[in-house]
């Protein structure tokens, strides 16, 4: 059994905290869902979770070892999907995947099976000799997906993975990433999609202004909160805000002469 | 057209307004300078000649500002190709909005025109400003000054009008004639074909101007073909030095400027509408299928070359890229186009030349040099060409998988360009060389050629610790001058002192052993240089980063 555990991270851009004393810890067959608003840390938590950025205080453990240890051996095990689909577009579908297994040291034959299969599954196969800067946002993202997927990793950091994707293909991704916590993967998810993550996920992590504001089940959360559904007990820790005043008040300044 | 610095990690050469204008200024500025010391009265003093004519004795010069205006005007044009016209950004931004499409022709046209007149102005400024001041310096008469600047403003700012509506009008004919998909495609070889019709055109500064004044007398009709000759011949018309002939040029260098001008215009607004309403499926997907052939050498040379995966997958990676890349095939258009050019050059000037014989025909240095300078310009071109970036956001898959203290970069690098050399350097010399020279002297020069080659791709790519195409581009630093003085200084080395001491090696084949101490001498220097890396000199790197006062090792986290 895997285990992924931040402990004390902090990271500063000039001297200003982005994230600050976030703990966790993230064990085979869990999924854990970080929610927080624009800003409140998750991709700067991210980015430092797979060794693309050096915390400035804390450390990320795998294994019960620091993954800058041997931060290549490490990421062989990550599967990583970004919140922004910056793919080659000069490659096609294939292609693109060809060179991510081929980087991750897949031996050829696994490798053209698999993205075969992933491709058929995720309905780009007769697409996939086009270059990448032609596909939609949602058949980039299906390729990151794949791509994420390809060498099936132990851990997997997905970063809004449903963003861009239509109902059916959304619809596949939870169901398969609650499907790799029931096998034994360990998940990372990052969201702004509450439905999905109290669908999805077995543990969840609030963050809100670069800390964490709490950290449990759904249930927990919701009975802590005493509210309803996640997304009440969400408003009620993060927004300082009222939604419905601030809807009414932009509809305002839209009809102001 | 020109975008600023924060999109410059999406098109490697954006170099931003000021610096672009500030480098298409440099070579007038160069070119006036170095010619001080022919127009200067001390130096005429010196040399004896004292009946010296400014006017007579600027024509070579005349004639090389005039194509150095055309190429470096039509340069700008054929980088901006893309940008001439509405792309997909600009219809994504536009089209939405409550105006007619006649506003954004006329934008657009007006657009143009500025970076026209602008180019025009920035590329010959230092030339109009610095090159009659030289010329007339030692003439105390303004008239005389007046009448050569007039002359030489008139010539160099209609060479750069004509040339800059020349590639226009071919941009806006093939996105009228051809169906867009197909223009697309070829966009980037029309491309390549004019960057090597440009440095032809400045080739020619080199023999033309001496055929100029007798041009009247001459049966080779071609010269009279050469825009450049007719702008020349307009400004010695201008300078009232002119025959019928050259009068007769010069006013067709008016009537062609007017003509390709209102063309342009023409043809803009002809494809404009075809342009712009094609701009939204710019990146509609096209169907494509497997490539066998390229899949099959690609499997051959990952088995000859390339062993691990990552070389095996930034392999792939660095052809597709290069030949996919607009902006990375065309600074390998660039110097591939020169190196052909210079080649060219060496090889019509030997045909020109008795075959010395030492009992045994031996080539010349010219055609001996045809390889070398071939094999320079490539290495160089690829070299050079590794560092223009493609996607840089997209690299983050190679940040995530490639260690940064992998070392395989330089050796990746190195391997990629004799992979592309080789293929080269076998067919040229083969072609040129076994036929007329037989096998002895074809694998002996081959041989040289080679090692040479080798061991100009180990220097150049000594502190390559980049993923091609995956990194920043670096920043123009104040020793890029220098840096460019010794790619020519290196030219001389590698091509032309080479090829003379070979050409003198073969009179005595017995004297090639020479080569072996020099070569392995050289090797030995490279090999102490690659052990004096350091750490900091080799990690692999994504960004272009200016030097820090203190570098932190990270002596915290293990490597």
């Amino acid at each position: 059994m895997v285990s992924l555990v931040a402990r004390n991270l902090m990271k500063c851009y000039t001297s200003v905290p982005a994230v600050e004393d976030v703990s966790f810890s993230l064990r085979s067959g869990e999924v854990l869902g970080c929610l927080g608003p624009n800003g409140s840390g998750k991709s700067t938590t991210v980015r430092m979770l797979i060794g693309l950025s050096d915390p400035t205080r804390g450390e990320v453990l795998f294994g019960g070892k620091n993954i800058r240890m041997n931060l290549v051996a490490y990421r062989k095990l990550v599967g990583y999907v970004p919140e922004e689909a910056n793919l080659y577009p000069f490659l096609s579908g294939l292609e693109y995947l060809e060179l991510v297994g081929t980087l991750r040291g897949m031996d050829e034959p696994t490798l053209r099976k698999r993205i075969d299969s992933m491709l058929e599954l995720f309905s780009l196969h007769p697409h996939r000799h086009s270059a990448v800067g032609s596909y939609s946002k949602g058949m980039r993202q299906r390729i990151l997906l794949i791509a994420a997927l390809l060498d099936d990793p132990e851990l997997l950091i997905f970063d809004e993975p449903l963003s861009g994707l239509d109902v059916t293909s959304a619809l596949i991704v939870k169901n398969l990433i609650k499907l790799l916590g029931e096998r034994g993967k360990a998940v990372f998810y990052c969201s702004h999609v509450l439905e999905v993550v109290e669908k999805v996920c077995s543990h969840v992590m609030i963050l809100r202004k670069g800390r964490v504001l709490a950290q449990g089940s759904a249930d927990d959360l919701r009975q802590a909160a005493g509210q309803s559904s996640l997304e009440h007990a969400f408003v009620h820790l993060v927004e300082d805000r009222d939604a419905t005043q601030t809807a009414r008040d932009l509809a305002d300044a839209m009809a102001t002469a | 057209m020109i975008h600023g610095g924060e999109t410059a990690d999406e098109d490697g050469l954006d170099l931003g307004m000021g610096l672009l204008f500030g480098l298409l200024a440099l070579p007038g500025v160069f070119s006036s300078l170095f010619l001080a010391d022919k127009y200067g009265s001390l130096f005429q003093v010196l040399r004896g000649d004292l009946d010296f004519d400014p006017y007579s004795a600027s024509l070579p010069d005349e004639y090389f500002f005039i194509a150095l205006s055309m190429v470096v005007t039509a340069a700008v044009a054929i980088w901006k190709w893309d940008s001439l016209l509405p792309d997909r950004r600009d219809y994504i931004n536009l089209a939405p909005l409550p105006i007619a499409s006649s506003s954004f022709l006329g934008a657009n046209i007006f657009a143009l025109l500025l970076l026209v007149g602008a180019t025009a102005v920035d590329v010959n400024i230092a030339s109009i400003g610095l090159f009659p001041l030289v010329v007339c310096g030692s003439h105390s008469s303004l008239t005389y000054f007046a009448i050569f600047l007039d002359a030489h403003l008139v010539g160099v700012t209609l060479a750069s009008v004509f040339s800059f509506s020349a590639v226009m009008t071919i941009l806006c004919v093939l996105m009228s004639v051809l169906p867009f998909r197909l223009f697309r495609k070829c966009s980037m070889y029309v491309r390549c074909i004019l960057i090597a019709v440009i440095l032809g055109i400045l080739a020619t500064s080199a023999t033309v101007p001496g055929e100029i004044q007798g041009i009247a007398e001459h049966t080779r009709s071609w010269l009279k073909l050469l825009p450049t000759v007719w702008f020349t011949s307009l400004d010695q018309w201008m300078l009232g030095r002119a025959n019928p002939t050259t009068a007769m040029l010069g006013n067709r260098a008016l009537i062609a400027t007017g003509l390709t001008f209102v063309f342009a215009i023409c043809t803009c607004v002809f494809s404009y509408r075809r342009c712009f309403t094609s701009s939204g499926e710019a990146n509609a997907m096209l169907p494509a299928r497997e490539n066998a052939i390229g899949n099959w050498i690609y499997r051959m040379v990952h088995r000859l070359v390339f062993q691990t995966p990552f070389e095996r997958a930034a392999f792939r990676f660095t052809t597709k890229a290069l030949v996919r890349g607009e902006s990375q095939a065309l600074v390998l258009g660039w110097f591939v186009g020169l190196g052909i050019v210079i080649s060219s050059q060496s090889l019509v000037g030997s045909l020109t030349q008795p075959i010395s014989s030492m009992g045994q025909r031996i080539p010349s240095a010219e055609i001996l040099s045809v390889p070398l300078t071939l094999s320079y310009f490539l290495i160089l071109g690829l070299r050079c060409s590794f560092e223009v970036p493609i996607a840089l956001r997209a690299n983050w898959l190679f940040r995530l998988t490639v260690s940064p203290d992998s070392r395989e970069c330089a050796a990746f690098a190195r391997k990629v360009i004799a992979v592309f050399l080789l293929p080269v350097l076998l067919l040229c010399g083969l072609s040129l060389y076994a036929s007329s020279w037989g096998w002895k002297f074809t694998v002996v020069h081959l041989t040289i050629v080679t090692v040479v080659s080798v061991l100009f791709i180990e220097i150049v790519s000594i502190q390559f610790r980049k993923i091609p195409f995956t990194c920043s581009m670096p920043r123009f630093k104040s020793n890029s001058i220098v840096v460019i003085f010794i790619y020519v200084v290196g030219f001389f080395i590698f091509s032309t002192a080479t090829s003379t001491a070979e050409h003198w090696a073969f009179q005595d084949l017995r004297r090639v052993l020479i080569f072996l101490p020099v070569l392995g001498a050289i090797w030995l220097g490279i090999k102490y240089w690659q052990k004096s890396l350091t750490y900091l000199d080799t990690r692999v790197i994504f960004d272009e980063l200016p030097p820090t006062v203190v570098e932190t090792l990270n002596l915290n986290t293990s490597r």
